[in-house]
């Protein structure tokens, strides 16, 4: 069973991404979203059946209480919790419940509302894990993020160069998104390398800033896509792969899960890298698109220091990759921030980059990670 | 000591405590699969590998080697910030098991992966001894 065109995304809202909340909540996020994704859709409220979100921290129930908030009559509610990847986690369940006849339209939705300091054993170190790494100083996720890095310049002589031209070419992207946090100046290999070192190989260039922001889309079956007020986007593959918390029980550091991701969706779409127009890919870090971009196929292991060095990854480049510039640029909001990867791919799919429009975009990928690179969801998108 | 350490300190379970305990007596002690040989760290309820629930401590002898390594500079947790710049290291040992840890007495410039090195135990407080590594030679 496949779910190959099974479904479509027929609309999206974003929010820009702001440094402190403003006395914004999750809540009223949620609600404003909501209200602008259906209406970009062309659907009403009572054509919302189902709702996925990912973890707020605030509160347990949280599809329940955000169902109750929105007076909706659901048939099919629940939380995705992959971190990063919870957001393309969401995409292709929503696919799968629609196909199972459970529902039409699902509303897909991720706030954050950025927290203040920073927590005291790490954004993404669970309970279990603070036994064995907080009393190292061992805040995850920077230093599982940096272990990779390190490993991957150790095995394939990967430089810090390489990595930080990630960051320039999204912040070149970003100067034309008016939704980024980072959209004033233009960054260079230079700046990135000297910025302070955080964490050895990563420096802070390198690596997200938190932010309060959110986006969402709908998923919709067959016969509301082709009736939506936007051209649809539809989901030609899909692939999840996992798992391990803590990057210590990975046995091979610098060949993620995403290879196994990026497998099952390619399978499922029937396509490969090659044909891929752009790829919107989860980055918290440099390191994160490097080894995803590997993985994902569009070079061989090891090669991906050469890869971003010498491909444009610009919105007007060779290999267009995260266009919106990414979190890198955009800002994190929480686990909301894979949700604008996904965002970004149905934009360009939809033709509505607007300044940062891909001159040719009909097919490509929007793929989430979660922890420490311990949750991957790949998904292949199109407009035909 | 006790009263003046402010750092994170390990919460042992039932499931941990013959690590922490072992730890005192400067042993790393490990859960090895009686079932399939499978050695293990951090304790499990089972065998990760093969789901048997036969698993017995065994000690390890402190050799190990740096499998990857970050030179914090910039601590998050607040009680660190003092120590910066310290390194992190996943350190494997011959036995079969990677321990998250830190890199004692070691220049900088010395820490690379590869690099062979051996278990020091470092007394945090009355009841928590932690697992450390230094250069082999």
């Amino acid at each position: 069973m496949s779910l190959k065109g099974a479904a479509a995304i027929t609309g999206y809202a974003e929010l820009p991404s702001t440094k402190s909340p403003n006395g914004r909540t999750s809540l009223d996020i949620v609600a404003q979203l909501a209200r602008e994704t259906v209406a970009d859709a062309g659907f009403e409220k009572r054509h919302i059946d189902g709702l996925l979100t990912t973890t707020s921290g605030e509160s347990l129930f949280w599809p329940t209480v955000l169902g109750e908030m929105l007076g909706l009559d659901l048939r099919y509610f629940d939380t995705v919790e992959l971190g990063g990847a919870s957001s393309a986690g969401m995409v292709w369940r929503a696919a799968a419940a629609i196909q199972a006849g459970l529902c039409n339209n699902v509303l897909c939705m991720a706030a954050g509302v950025a927290a203040g300091g920073a927590s005291n054993y790490g954004a993404l170190t669970p309970k279990s894990r603070e036994e064995f790494d907080s009393p190292y100083g061992v805040a995850q996720p920077n230093s599982g993020y940096a272990l990779i890095a390190q490993r991957h310049m150790y095995e394939f002589g990967t430089t810090s160069e390489q990595m930080a031209k990630i960051a320039v070419d999204q912040r070149t992207s970003a100067l034309k998104n008016p939704n980024a946090m980072f959209n004033k100046e233009p960054l260079t290999i230079d700046k990135v390398m000297n910025s302070p070192m955080v964490l050895d190989p990563l420096h802070l260039f390198e690596i997200v800033s938190r932010c309060t922001g959110g986006a969402a889309l709908l998923v919709s079956g067959r016969d509301f896509a082709k009736r939506g007020r936007n051209p649809p986007v539809w989901l030609l593959g899909a692939g999840e792969a996992g798992t391990h918390m803590s990057i210590a029980q990975r046995k091979n550091f610098t060949t993620s899960w995403v290879k196994d991701s990026a497998a099952t969706a390619y399978k499922m779409a029937g396509v490969d890298a090659t044909q891929m127009d752009f790829v919107q890919v989860y980055d918290c870090y440099t390191i994160t698109v490097l080894v995803s971009l590997e993985d994902l196929g569009f070079c061989k292991k090891g090669d991906g220091g050469r890869l971003v060095a010498e491909r444009d990854l610009t919105f007007g480049g060779d290999l267009p990759c995260n266009t919106n510039g990414g979190q890198l640029s955009v800002g994190q909001a929480g686990s909301a921030g894979g949700m604008g990867h996904v965002v970004e791919a149905v934009r360009q799919l939809m033709g509505r980059g607007g300044e940062r429009q891909i001159s040719k975009a009909n097919i490509g990928i929007a793929h989430g990670n979660g922890g420490v690179m311990g949750d991957q969801v790949t998904l292949v998108l199109a407009n035909q | 000591m006790s009263t003046t350490y402010t750092k994170p300190l390990p919460q042992p379970t039932a499931l941990s405590t013959p690590f922490w305990e072992g730890a005192r007596q400067a042993q790393i002690r490990v859960q090895k699969c009686h079932a399939c040989g499978h050695t293990q760290h951090p304790p499990r309820p089972l065998c990760g590998e093969c789901w048997s629930d036969n698993l017995q401590w065994m000690s390890c002898s402190g050799k190990g080697q740096v499998f990857s390594y970050t030179v914090c500079r910039w601590p998050t947790i607040a009680s660190f910030k003092s120590d910066a710049p310290y390194v992190i290291a996943i350190v494997e040992l011959p036995e079969g098991v990677r321990l998250t840890t830190n890199i004692v007495d070691c220049p900088l410039d010395r820490i690379r992966i590869g690099l062979e090195v051996q278990a020091v135990f470092e007394k945090a407080t009355d009841d928590v001894t932690l697992i450390k590594f230094r250069p082999a030679v």
